[in-house]
């Protein structure tokens, strides 16, 4: 028996999973830790805090299995959080998180700014949070702490330095970064002359299978494992999930309905133009393929906020017992789902959302399905601005929490008109981090669908004649609320 | 000294007995339901008869001194037609009865808008009765078999003396009073058929109809001497029994729907009136004229807001025994919320009366709590009456304060969101029935108690408690209240 680890430092949790050489998990654990904001929209974590919490995580796993028999480790996370350090791989300061929107004050200058030939592309993607904006703000806000600056690294991959002592960051990471020229295929120059960086303050790229190095001798000691533990270099968060699906692997979209509601199209070796969040991935270095990723900020997030916080209602699926699957489509009350702003289409953190068509006879359910189905019209207009071809799409895979409703995926499926299939749940991006650690061994350097073990799935959804037109008649009407409302703030 | 008001309405009949500074010295109410289906709303008379008649009883045992006088006010539009027996011919339309749009056309045809309101003083539509009428000519044959046609105010009238008055503003709610020279328009009671033989005589506010018949005393335990004084339609009854008396005192009634009464400074029958839906009521006071601007979702949208979106907060409310609506006021105190909701859910009134338009909440965000939610249904209220009034600036009333009535009076907080939205005092009474305090004021000044009704005004209308506009709040609600404005004008009809 052979073992090996999967990591996943997530926003405010870690998850750890150890697998099998079928790939099949053994254990898991999850730790949860606490990230501080100093200030309104600051959101940042010393990166310690994640060693602690996967020390503490790995402890408990290992004490139920042969620790000999542990051969590699693969790390993945969150992404576009960045870590400072100064020349000797000391973090300097906290960590400036994903979801930080200190610099949203560089928005859209900035991203007008980067409208030029070689930074075109970046001008598409940046924003708050990410490494590019968070080294800038370093800059022009803590200048004495910039100067200090050595190396930066992103989310996961400080744990493999603090694991190897190696500096690494793969393909995911860096192409998303802003920091990065996805044309030329290497770190954007003009980027680094606008922050003020230096060559050296950068990681270098690997494959997200390639090994970083062995486990540091001190680590080996600390947690009781035989030396020749593997690092790899890993991945970010939408990859290992990728893998865990089995999108990257069978090349099928995968919607993922959690509180955002995540679009992952493997594009293959093909480039894109179109709406969403371009993410390079490599397992060895040279071979590259594509995908897009678009979200809908607050999916199951919208729905959760509407039953729990205003209904006061924790049973989520209560609400549904009664709801007529029938009639699904014939209410023509529509809920504009932006509840926190929307990044991929209309990159306008301003938008708000509302329930409009109200009347005296709409009942709370009315209301919850109103929010499912804006969801799903969100989902339909993601899905044509990424430009994925929905009459050729036999059958759209879904997984996350909203996957467990079946009113929510019924009415997914006559809204896009496409066969809804739910996925069935395995341990995400640890899991997809852990496959990527044991194929390293084997030194399986190809996606393919044999990538992982077999992807199950549950239920399936098929879209109905009648109220999937219903519902194309309304998702015109949903189409022109954005411009109906876009100045009244 | 005894002298009561009574007031009939689409849902409930009430008798309050008054002293002549407004104390009350008892009352008495009786509900009864609407009925009808498919578009069909009516009451019974008979119904509507016998709970007058119970509440009657009821507070004739309880008083020490036997009622003096009495005025009724009443719902308006609806009729009550009674055959050469003296028996009831059927139901009564209430407002929002579909019957009679088709009449409107047919009405038209013969008389233009224009004429209508000039003499009228009303903005063609299906809510008076005129249009029902027409459509009971058609359909019926009970105009033809009725010896007399009432409106509720003069058939109780009529039920207690055996007199046949009516007063102006009840008759001027029919669309068939020419309300200059306050007598019945031939011209248009004969399009529906109707002989000016058959309606009741049109006298001003305060004039005696008649003394109870002594067999009525009898029955109901009144004094053989009451008289019964013509009062008004329920509107301008509130808005006497609430103070107003200049065209700078408003009347603001919260109720299912939110009534705000001005008074005009003439009779105004302008084309502008008509396109805003105006009329020209003739007041209680004689000489004077009165308007009103209409929300038709106020306390039926708060209902349906406790009932279906904070139905957990009301349940958890009646557990623990507090009042829902004072529970939510207290959670928004110093609460500020960018959320703007449209309050029209499934019709709305003036500027753009509209039985086919829906409602929205605007503004939403993750963060968002039900307190904001329920803050911005109130405010709401306040920018559609406010816009409502701009839309009729051509009125040239300037409103110095508003006298709030209904359940809206109840809430401190709705008070004060007015007087700041509104920017001018908003005040509560004492007295909360303002309808049967301005028929009570009505039928003491016939008994020669007031010199006039200004006097009765001045006597038992007392102010509870008064709010200022703060200026503290006043650009904050006049930039919140441009974007109302531009909410609505974008999005009132998207759907």
């Amino acid at each position: 028996m052979e073992y090996y680890l999967g990591i996943d430092i997530g926003t405010s949790t870690a998850k750890i999973i150890v697998i099998n050489e079928e790939g099949i998990m053994v254990n898991c654990c999850e730790q949860e830790y606490q990230y501080s904001q100093p200030k309104p929209g600051w959101k940042e974590i010393w990166p310690e805090v994640w060693i602690k919490a996967v020390k503490a995580g790995i402890a408990e796993l290992l004490s139920g299995i042969e620790r000999s028999h542990v051969r590699a480790i693969g790390v993945s996370g969150q992404m576009h959080t960045t870590v400072f350090l100064d020349h000797s791989g000391i973090p300097i300061r906290p960590a400036i998180m994903w979801n930080d929107v200190r610099t949203k004050e560089y928005f859209p200058e900035l991203k007008t700014a980067l409208v030029q030939e070689d930074t075109r592309a970046i001008s598409k993607i940046i924003s708050t949070g990410s490494p590019a904006a968070n080294l800038l703000w370093l800059k022009e806000h803590e200048e004495d702490t910039f100067k200090k600056l050595g190396k930066f690294l992103i989310g996961p991959d400080y744990l493999v330095y603090y694991l190897t002592g190696c500096y690494s960051t793969d393909y995911c990471q860096a192409s998303t970064s802003s920091l990065y020229d996805t044309d030329s295929r290497s770190w954007s120059r003009t980027m680094m002359k606008l922050i003020g960086l230096s060559e050296e303050m950068y990681p270098p790229i690997k494959g997200s299978q390639e090994v970083v190095g062995n486990l540091r001798m001190e680590i080996q000691e600390e947690l009781g494992l035989p030396p020749d533990v593997k690092v790899i270099a890993g991945t970010g968060d939408n990859c290992a999930a990728a893998i865990s699906t089995g999108s990257l692997q069978h090349g099928y979209p995968v919607l993922s309905i959690g509180t955002s509601g995540v679009l992952i199209l493997p594009r293959g070796k093909a480039k894109v133009d179109s709406k969403g969040k371009e993410i390079l991935f490599s397992l060895d270095g040279k071979d590259m393929v594509c995908m897009t990723q678009g979200v809908v900020q607050s999916a199951g997030g919208s729905y959760e906020w509407y039953v729990r916080k205003i209904l006061g209602i924790n049973d989520f699926n209560s609400l549904m017992t009664d709801v007529d699957v029938l009639e699904l489509g014939n209410k023509q009350l529509l809920f504009y789902p932006h509840l926190t702003g929307d990044k991929t289409i209309y990159a306008d953190s301003s938008l708000r959302g509302a329930f409009i068509g109200l009347e005296m006879n709409d009942l709370k359910e009315d209301l919850a399905v109103a929010v499912m189905e804006g969801v799903c019209f969100a989902v339909k207009q993601l899905i044509q601005e990424m430009g994925l071809p929905s009459d050729t799409l036999e059958e759209l895979m879904v997984t996350g929490g909203g996957a467990n409703s079946k009113v929510w995926m019924q009415i997914m499926a006559d809204v896009l008109n496409v066969r809804i299939v739910q996925l069935d749940e395995n341990e995400g991006v640890s899991y997809g981090a852990a496959v990527l650690a044991k194929n390293a061994l084997k030194e399986d350097h190809e996606i393919n669908p044999g990538t992982g073990t077999e992807v199950s799935t549950r239920n399936h959804f098929e879209p109905r004649l009648l109220n999937a037109e219903r519902y194309r008649r309304k998702y015109e009407q949903y189409l022109r609320i954005h411009n109906a409302i876009q100045k009244i703030f | 000294m005894s002298v009561a008001g009574l007031d009939i309405g689409t849902s409930e009949c009430k008798i309050v007995v008054y002293d002549l500074e407004g104390n009350v010295k008892s009352a008495c109410s009786h509900a009864y339901k609407e009925e009808g289906a498919d578009g069909y709303r009516e009451i019974d008379p008979a119904t509507v008869l016998s709970g007058v008649k119970a509440c009657i009883k009821n507070v004739s045992k309880q008083l020490d001194e036997p009622i003096e006088a009495l005025a009724v006010g009443a719902l308006g539009e609806s009729v009550v037609c009674v055959d050469r027996n003296g028996k009831v011919l059927g139901k009564s339309m209430v407002t929002g009865d579909k019957r009679g749009i088709p009449e409107v056309e047919e009405i038209l045809q013969k008389v233009s808008r224009e004429e209508i309101m000039a003499i009228t003083g009303i903005p063609a539509s299906e809510m008076y009765s005129l249009p029902k009428l027409l459509w009971m000519n058609k359909h019926t044959d009970t105009l033809r078999k009725a010896r007399y046609i009432f409106t509720y105010e003069d058939y109780i009238g009529y039920y207690l003396t055996g007199n046949r008055k009516i007063s102006y503003s009840s008759a001027s709610r029919t669309m068939a009073l020419d309300i200059e020279k306050k007598v019945w328009s031939s011209k248009l009671l004969e399009i529906a058929g109707i002989s000016e033989k058959q309606m009741s005589l049109p006298v001003s506010a305060g004039t005696v109809v008649g003394r109870v018949l002594p067999e009525i005393a009898e029955e109901l335990g009144l004094s053989a001497g009451m008289q019964v004084v013509a009062g008004g339609h329920d509107q301008e009854c509130a808005a006497l029994g609430a103070g107003v008396v200049t065209p700078g005192i408003g009347e603001d009634g919260h109720g299912t729907c939110e009534v705000l009464n001005l008074m005009l400074n003439e009779p105004l029958r302008t084309s502008s009136m008509m396109e805003t839906d105006l009329a020209c009521i003739p007041g209680m006071i004689p000489g004077t004229y009165m308007t009103n601007l209409e929300i038709t979702t106020c306390g039926i949208l708060m209902n349906w807001s406790r009932d279906c979106i904070f139905e957990g907060i009301y349940r958890r409310c009646r557990e623990k025994g507090e009042d829902f609506f004072a529970y939510m006021d207290g959670k928004t105190t110093g609460l500020k919320t960018e959320l703007l909701v449209l309050p029209q859910f499934g019709s709305s009134g003036h500027p753009d009366i509209n039985y086919d338009i829906k409602g929205m909440v605007w503004g939403l965000t993750i963060h968002t709590k039900p307190e904001e939610i329920y803050l911005a249904v109130k405010e709401s209220l306040a920018f559609q009456m406010k816009m409502a009034y701009e839309y009729a600036g051509f009125l040239n009333v300037d409103v110095e304060q508003i006298a709030i009535t209904g359940g809206g009076a109840v809430s401190e907080l709705t008070m004060q969101i007015r007087a700041d939205v509104f920017g001018v005092k908003t005040v509560s009474l004492k007295n909360k029935e303002a309808g049967t305090l301005g028929c009570m004021i009505a039928a003491a000044a016939a008994m020669g108690h007031y010199s006039s009704f200004e006097e009765g005004v001045k006597r038992v209308v007392k102010i509870l408690q008064t709010y200022c506009p703060r200026e503290e709040w006043k650009e904050y609600y006049q930039s919140k209240y441009e974007r109302y404005k531009r909410l609505y004008d974008k999005m009132h009809d998207f759907i």
